[in-house]
């Protein structure tokens, strides 16, 4: 059996009053590419926000390696560096050139010299096929080359696990398929992903298992073809309906 | 074309003030001191003169009184027919009346009054020694030899008080206050402030052993100065009265003088200066130029030191403040900063300066200009501060985000990620910040710190002119403002360039 990289236990956070999630579990296993989708505002992407504590959890654990990341003792930052997270709208640091963008944590954080962090982006740079915007800023890119150097800018750290937030969401429709594309590359080399996502082509192609977000947590799980072919519930027989 | 429009607007606006100036209301005739009653009196704030007309001020003939910061600004007034007479002491009606011939002074004095020098109350050894100071110069006749070198035609000039050789300042300094805008008791001549006064306490200070420094200041900032000790003595031709004993303590009298009313008489023309001959006697003579030069100097080294060190001040104001907001950290820093930022927007920023010269450095002696610095940047601070926390908020959420799900703490998020964005956002409004606070600085002569505008109250204090030391001090503080503006479009486009 394949080790378990993260594990969810008993998760449950609310906005005030407002319920989002509700003793949630679950677990990732390391080179897992898991796929999350679900009606919005259905807790998804607070779910995902949670696995690298942009949001804190009202109650439950999560353990990263064994070790548990909600504990006040532990050291965040450290969790986050090895936690990698793309974003809806990239989320891009405007003042800076795409290079810079690459290696201000690595080098930052001490984790490479400044000449190592410049190869590691250039290489990342021809690995995302933008070579030649090195030294552009971020305002001068499409959509679609944002959010593949954001994905490079998180690659740049070695992360464990990435995190994607909705990242095609915010594209032109002619961009997203060069997103896509790439995260497929991604996951075809093993990386371990968690995806929240809309599109449907790319859960039911490329995760290894879809989870299924509604009413306070996972409604539904399975493989893709078990997801997309014999739902179960209702409420995801409704949602694929509408979606597909 | 701005340029054509903005010299338009210069030349309407000083033909209207030239016009209002021109428009004589009803003017009544004073012709005794019996005439006061429902005239309308200019006078000095915070003088005699001042006092004596308050007890004409709403009686049933309806008389006014209007207090005016300085001699020349009344005698203006009165020149425009603004008031109907000047009640003021006779040397300053004698100087500030010779070079206008259609002002002259009734012959008839109004009072007889004594000129003394205030100490503080708590400060009677000082008193006691400028008592028996003044008793020896009065016998040795330095007295009337001072005087006589200011008044008289013959003598003017020709006896000036010589420190005697061999005096030793042994017993430190002798801080003194006064307003040097009362001729021929204290006033500027070549960018010293020289007078009777000056000369006498300098006298004085001889015989005690304590060198003299003079503080220039407004007149009804000298009292406050000498019970709040700022200044050892304030001398500047003032009058013992029973209001000023309840504050401050007098020495025997020096000087014996009058009040004088000045009117003006229509019948009486004479041929004013030309335009040119008016310049030159404003700002040529004397090298009386020096003074706006001087004052502009120290506006602006103010200006620049309280916008680096404000910059500086609402900065961190900032950080703590939205480092609560957005983490709800800092608790008590922030409520601290709360504070801060509703006193300093809430007050007038001259009350603030006043506060912090004359109660916060109270006790200690601090650099005039220091004081104005410090005043100004707590004040730009609390600005600065909210221009800054605008700026910081107006970073995208994601951008924080962005940066500690890549393993930055907050502060390295902070410094390296946000703030750069929000500096460059803000950064115009910080330019247009220096350029209200170079504005804001002229009231620095509240302290008695010659900036820009002080510099041209001075010229004006020797000339009796309102008008063109006025304006050239409104060309000057305009022309900074303009081309700092230029400075400021050109980085704004600079900013928007780079974004590309």
């Amino acid at each position: 059996m394949a080790e378990v990289l993260i594990k969810v236990e008993n998760l449950s956070k609310s906005f005030g009053e407002n319920v989002v999630l509700k003793n949630v579990n679950m677990q990732i296993e390391k080179g897992e590419v898991i796929a999350i989708i679900g009606p919005s505002g259905c807790g998804k992407s607070t779910f995902i926000r949670t696995l690298n504590q942009l949001e804190e959890l009202t109650e439950g654990a999560i353990y990263l390696d064994g070790e548990d990341i909600t504990k006040k003792s532990v050291d965040i930052d450290d969790v986050r560096r090895r936690v990698g997270m793309v974003f809806q709208h990239f989320n891009l640091f405007p003042h800076l050139t795409i290079k810079k963008n690459l290696t201000l944590a690595p080098v930052k954080l001490g984790l490479m010299s400044q000449a190592k962090a410049d190869a590691k982006a250039a290489e990342l740079l021809n690995r995302v096929g933008l070579s030649d915007k090195a030294d552009a800023y971020p305002d001068s890119l499409s959509g679609g080359q944002k959010q593949r150097i954001a994905i490079a800018r998180t690659l740049a750290m070695n992360p464990e696990v990435i995190l994607f937030d909705e990242p095609t969401s915010a594209l032109d429709p002619e961009m997203v398929k060069e997103v896509l594309s790439l995260m497929k590359e991604l996951a075809d080399e093993g990386m371990t992903m968690v995806v929240v996502t809309h599109e449907m082509g790319f859960a039911r192609e490329v995760a290894d298992r879809v989870l299924f977000f509604d009413e306070q947590g996972i409604k539904e799980q399975g493989t893709p073809s078990d997801i997309f072919e014999h739902p179960q519930s209702q409420r995801l027989q409704d949602f694929l309906s509408k979606v597909l | 074309m701005r340029k054509k429009l903005l010299s338009l607007m210069l030349l309407a606006a000083t033909v209207m003030l030239v016009g209002c100036g021109n428009k004589a209301t009803e003017t009544k005739q004073i012709t005794s001191a019996d005439d006061l009653e429902g005239s309308r009196i200019g006078v000095q704030l915070g003088t005699v003169g001042d006092l004596y007309a308050s007890d004409y001020e709403g009686d049933e003939a309806g008389t006014t009184v209007d207090r005016y910061n300085k001699i020349a600004d009344a005698v203006q007034a009165l020149k425009q027919g603004k008031v109907d007479c000047v009640i003021v002491d006779e040397q300053p009606a004698i100087a500030s009346t010779a070079n206008e011939p259609t002002l002259t002074i009734l012959d008839e004095p109004f009072t007889e009054e004594e000129y003394a020098i205030c100490i503080a109350k708590d400060n009677n050894e000082l008193l006691d020694e400028v008592n028996a100071a003044l008793v020896e110069l009065k016998e040795e006749g330095v007295v009337e030899q001072i005087t006589a070198n200011y008044i008289g035609d013959d003598t003017k000039g020709t006896c000036p008080y010589v420190t005697p050789e061999g005096t030793t300042y042994d017993n430190g300094t002798l801080v003194v206050a006064t307003n040097a805008a009362f001729p021929p008791y204290e006033y500027y001549e070549n960018g010293e402030i020289v007078g009777i006064d000056m000369e006498l306490i300098t006298a004085i200070g001889d015989k005690i052993g304590r060198k003299v420094e003079i503080e220039d200041m407004e007149f009804d900032s000298i009292i406050n100065a000498v019970s709040s000790h700022k200044a050892d003595v304030g001398i500047a031709g003032m009058t013992m009265t029973e209001e000023r004993l309840k504050s401050i303590n007098f020495s025997d009298s020096y000087v014996t003088t009058m009040q004088a009313i000045i009117v003006k008489d229509e019948s009486l023309s004479g041929d004013s200066l030309g335009f040119v001959a008016n310049l030159k006697r404003n700002f040529v003579d004397d090298n009386r130029w020096t003074f706006l030069l001087k004052g502009l100097g120290n506006t602006l080294v103010i200006a620049l030191c309280a916008v680096l060190a404000g910059m500086i001040i609402g900065f961190l104001v900032a950080i703590v403040r939205v480092t609560y907001d957005k983490t709800g950290g800092l608790k008590l820093l922030n409520a601290i900063c709360k504070l801060y930022l509703t006193i300093i927007r809430g007050t007038p920023i001259m009350i603030q300066l006043l506060i912090i010269y004359y109660v916060v450095f109270k006790a200690v002696n601090v650099p005039k200009i220091l004081v104005a610095i410090i005043a100004f940047a707590i004040n730009s601070g609390a600005y600065v501060a909210e221009i800054m926390r605008g700026g910081i908020m107006s970073v995208d959420d994601g951008q924080m985000e962005a940066g500690r799900s890549l393993g930055l703490n907050y502060k390295q998020t902070m410094t390296i990620i946000i703030l750069p964005q929000a500096i460059k956002t803000v950064l115009p409004s910080l330019a247009n910040e220096f350029i209200s606070l170079i504005k804001e600085t002229s009231i620095c002569g509240y302290i008695g710190l010659m900036d820009l505008t002080r510099g041209g109250d001075i010229i004006r204090s020797i000339t009796y002119e309102a008008f063109l030391p006025l304006i050239a001090v409104a060309l000057i503080y305009l022309a900074i403002v303009q081309v700092l503006n230029l400075g400021v479009s050109k980085l704004e486009m600079k900013l928007r360039k780079n974004e590309k």
